[in-house]
């Protein structure tokens, strides 16, 4: 019996991170539909494991002279994650936390810049999960 | 129960995670360009899965650099992408990723001056070299089919092409194979930049000067996304040795407060940024560029 019980709870441990992986699949088909069809995707997946309050910083350059569409999703209803965007001196740019933890939200783009995107589960909904990122773009 | 015996259930569970964060299906180490595949058994803390409150990186879209070129009206050379025929020569993991993300902004290239028959040829090599990386599924029969019935929907094909590498990326990070998604990254990358500068001659255009001197954040990011997850010495050298010329690049931003526009679920950023690059240090990035983007191809 001693022997089964690791043997087990490895099984155990392969079918949690399986369900993560899973997990992660079905919250990105869900979020690509906020990427509408006059949205270019960039061509990457962004994701990370979150639980409680730790916090998930995506890094990037936003160019000047486009529309960028930015999808953040967590769990299989919307208004899970929320989602800041902050330019390179912290100062904030935009929230979703003001809009309802909105899933998506367009930022037209005067100039270049870099900013970091800051996601978090909101703890009243939903306290670990998938958060899944996903960037779109039109000229 | 036991210490003992929580000791050992502990320790079953920490392998189980790491057994199923490590992936079952190719995790390939594409340390080296020219080394043979090899098994990457990353630490746990250093898995996607695991990557919890770390940062991510994102690297600009090489399709956005070909809507530059675009815009800018800059002549079609036909002759700036990678050879088609030549993509036999990728043999090992490392190549065929970084060959993957040079053929991927070579067909933005071409899709967006509407050379057809180069955007099929260049997806064939796409699809050949995917499923060498077992990314069939993105690069499938479906999407070659998608491309032929939109040829004359520019937008289309971008966004076909969008979808299907964001696809590839999706399935690489879930299967552990971070180090591969971040060698297509990296091609298409300085693809990107080598079909901007190419026919940069004595006068280079100044929005092409303020692109490549916009690229010190992206490149610095990019050397971070390779450094993390063990990809190529000697490429994370060279664009090492790229980023000492951007440390002389002289950025200067200035914050200035967005304007929301709520019913439209938009949010205009007014912020300036101003880029100066003095011409010796131009110079020396599009010489760099072009030697790297040799490296890759040679």
């Amino acid at each position: 019996m001693r022997s089964i019980i690791p043997s087990l709870t490895l099984l155990a441990g392969l079918f949690i991170a399986g369900g993560a992986h899973a997990q992660c699949d079905t919250i990105a088909s869900l979020c690509e539909k906020n990427i509408t069809a006059e949205y270019i995707p960039d061509g990457q997946f962004y994701r990370a494991l979150l639980k409680d309050d730790e916090t998930a910083e995506f890094d990037l350059t936003l160019y000047g002279g486009t529309t960028y569409r930015i999808a953040a999703c967590s769990g299989t209803s919307d208004g899970n994650l929320v989602f800041s965007v902050y330019d390179k001196e912290h100062n904030l740019l935009f929230s979703n936390k003001d809009f309802n933890n909105d899933p998506y939200w367009d930022l037209v783009v005067a100039n270049t810049l870099d900013v970091t995107i800051d996601a978090v589960l909101d703890t009243r909904k939903s306290s670990s999960g998938c958060a899944v990122l996903l960037i779109g773009f039109k000229k | 129960m036991t210490v003992r015996n929580t000791s050992i259930w502990t320790s079953a569970l920490v392998l189980g995670l790491m057994l199923a964060a490590c992936g079952g299906g190719g995790a390939g180490d594409v340390t080296g360009g020219n080394a043979a595949d090899s098994l990457n058994v990353a630490p746990p803390e250093h898995t996607g899965l695991l990557n919890v409150g770390g940062k991510i990186f994102s690297i600009p879209s090489p399709v956005q650099t070909a809507l530059l070129i675009q815009d800018l009206g800059l002549p079609y050379n036909n002759a700036l992408p990678f050879s088609t025929d030549s993509a036999s020569r990728f043999t090992s993991k490392g190549m065929k990723a970084l060959a993957l993300g040079v053929y991927g902004a070579d067909l933005a290239y071409v899709t967006v001056h509407k050379d057809g028959q180069k955007a099929l040829k260049t997806l064939k090599t796409i699809e050949q070299l995917s499923s060498d990386l077992d990314l069939s599924h993105a690069f499938n029969k479906d999407l070659l089919d998608g491309f032929k019935n939109n040829m004359n929907n520019e937008d289309s094909l971008l966004r076909f092409s969008g979808v299907a590498f964001r696809s590839a990326d999706q399935y690489l990070k879930m299967d552990q194979q971070e180090d591969v998604s971040a060698a297509i990254l990296a091609g298409g990358w300085i693809e990107g930049l080598y079909l901007t500068v190419q026919d940069a001659g004595q006068k280079v255009d100044p929005k092409i000067v303020k692109r490549l001197g916009e690229q010190g954040h992206t490149l610095n990011n990019l050397i971070a996304l390779l450094e993390q997850h063990g990809n190529d010495p000697a490429l994370i050298a060279s664009l090492k040795d790229l980023a000492a010329v951007y440390s002389a690049v002289h950025v200067t931003y200035t914050f200035e407060q967005p304007t929301l526009d709520a019913a439209n679920k938009t949010t205009y950023i007014n912020s300036v940024t101003k880029t100066e690059v003095a011409p010796e240090d131009l110079k020396t990035i599009i010489q760099k560029v072009k030697a790297i983007r040799s490296s890759i191809t040679a």
